[in-house]
């Protein structure tokens, strides 16, 4: 009985504490996204201007962001019904964002950054096999002075 | 090359439904197939198995029973309770060769496995003051044999056992324990009654009286939530069609009742 | 040490490869940051431990893969890449790689 009692309230505590950390990330992602803009970043290795480039350096930023208790519910449960893992896709969609922008941090003094990779690895607690505890981004490009 | 620096629409990545509602859809589906599963499946396997021979049954469930040459010496309790078993063999009338274990749990309960073993626990063992109402319950169990009441609630406590393993419960000795109480408190009253008066028999058979037959009901504690009491509710109702019994064959019950 | 992810250097040309340069580190973490990501395991948000642990693996990682391409003789990597992997329980591989070269 006490069992299901604490598991009811992680599962709460996961559910509202885990969206409510959710929605302010967001936010300031979504701002610092506004300030960035300006900083051209593509996946091509193309430069928009390939003539006058002064310098170049490789830049990375990454970011390592768990799963909640609620969202590891739900992803069990989907493993029975199989379908959209809809909880996991916040948790990928933040974590790649926010790499892109620490990368963009990094190299704030750039004027461009070229050949934009992204790398994904899932890291899982010891003793769970097959369920993902956290998820890490890795994003790293050249970045370009002109 | 030109560069735009307007921003795309950045909720394409993320589902726009509630998951609350998600985890709603998905426990009401489970919980419907858990139950379908549950009942129909659970309660085929009961047919099933309530249809075989006995002989099948003992062979099926052979790997319940105790092994014979453990090296642990057995307790006084075990010896005695083989004892009564061996020796009241030529009155049981049973295709069964009984086996008996004791189980060490406080609750005050004992089971009757398929295939003939008989599991005591420590709790049960404890409340008992006689040999007499050590063998009442010994009869009673071996009662539900006869009418094939152990096999009730199998097919439900090993579906519930399949569902528990798929959906990730891997300690199997937690399932068997609930199992178990789950099989054991599904008898009903005809059945209790009956097994009630193969052991009053059993007793005089094997004792030429009957007396101590009500006494172990009587000291049963009364507010254990897993004991007999509990799970075989009309305790009073039990001890009064007992003694009726008694009465109608005319049997003793008022001899001395040998120690344990 | 010029370092970059895309084939050549700009504003540079590559006279000579020396071949492919790579660096590694495993890096176990320890039961402090285990501790605070079983925590926020439950909450979700940003593992900050694990975070600045494999980012520093990665700094140590570049670090040696520098060094080679230096007792190479080269003055510059091309065309890096990295790659995670976790090889135990708790433990995580960061393999850094590329192409060592001599630019002018």
């Amino acid at each position: 009985m006490i069992d299901l009692i604490v598991f009811l309230t992680l599962i709460a505590l996961g559910y509202f504490v885990g969206s409510y950390l959710e929605k302010r990330h967001y936010q300031s992602i979504r701002e610092r996204e506004i300030q960035y803009a300006s900083l051209p970043t593509i996946m091509l290795k193309k430069p928009l201007h390939p003539e006058n480039i002064k310098e170049s350096r490789l830049v990375n930023g990454s970011v390592v962001i768990s799963i909640d208790y609620f969202k590891r519910l739900m992803a069990t449960l989907r493993n029975i019904f199989g379908g959209n893992v809809t909880s996991y896709e916040s948790l990928v969609d933040r974590a790649r964002r926010e790499a892109i922008l620490r990368m963009k941090e990094d190299a704030k003094d750039a004027d461009e950054i070229i050949n934009l990779r992204l790398e994904t690895s899932s890291i899982s607690k010891n003793d769970q096999k097959g369920t993902i505890g956290s998820v890490e981004v890795l994003a790293y490009g050249t970045a370009l002075k002109y | 090359m030109k560069y735009n620096t307007s921003l795309p629409d950045d909720t394409v990545n993320v589902s726009k439904q509630s998951p609350l509602l998600d985890l709603l859809w998905m426990l009401g589906g489970l919980f419907i197939g858990i139950t379908f599963l549950y009942f129909t499946f659970g309660i085929a396997i009961e047919y099933g198995v309530k249809n075989i021979s006995t002989e099948r049954e003992i062979k099926l469930f052979s790997f319940l029973q105790p092994e014979h040459n453990s090296t642990q010496t057995p307790s006084k309790e075990l010896l005695t309770l083989r004892t009564l078993l061996d020796n009241s063999k030529a009155c049981q009338k049973s295709p069964y060769s009984f086996a008996v274990n004791i189980a060490e749990d406080k609750s005050v309960n004992a089971f009757a496995l398929p295939g003939g073993t008989i599991v005591f626990n420590r709790g049960l063992l404890d409340n008992v003051h006689s040999e007499n109402e050590l063998f009442f319950v010994l009869a009673h169990e071996i009662g539900h044999y006869k009418n094939r009441d152990h096999l009730e609630g199998i097919g439900r406590a090993f579906t519930a056992m399949i569902i528990g393993n798929m959906l990730g419960f891997s300690d199997v000795s937690d399932i068997l324990n609930s199992a178990m109480a789950l099989s054991e408190s599904h008898f009903s009253q005809t059945q209790e009654g009956e097994a009630d008066i193969y052991a009053v028999e059993l007793m005089q058979c094997y004792y030429h009286h009957v007396s101590g037959a009500t006494k172990f009901f009587e000291h049963l504690p009364k507010d254990d939530s897993f004991s007999l009491y509990s799970s075989h509710p009309d305790i009073e109702k039990r001890i009064h069609n007992i003694e009726q019994y008694i009465k109608k064959r005319g049997y003793t019950a008022n001899k001395e009742l040998r120690s344990f | 040490m010029n370092i970059t992810n895309i084939e050549t250097i700009p504003g540079k040309t590559i006279v000579e490869h020396h071949g492919v340069v790579s660096g590694s580190t495993v890096r176990a973490k320890h039961v402090g940051r285990d501790i605070m990501a079983g925590f926020k395991n439950v909450f979700g948000g940003e593992l900050k431990g694990y975070t600045e642990l494999l980012a520093e693996s990665r700094e140590e990682a570049m670090q040696r893969m520098t060094e080679q391409a230096k007792s190479l003789g080269a003055n510059a990597i091309v065309n890096v890449r990295f790659s995670t992997s976790s090889v135990a329980a708790g433990a995580a591989e960061l393999y850094v790689y590329g192409t060592a070269v001599s630019v002018q």
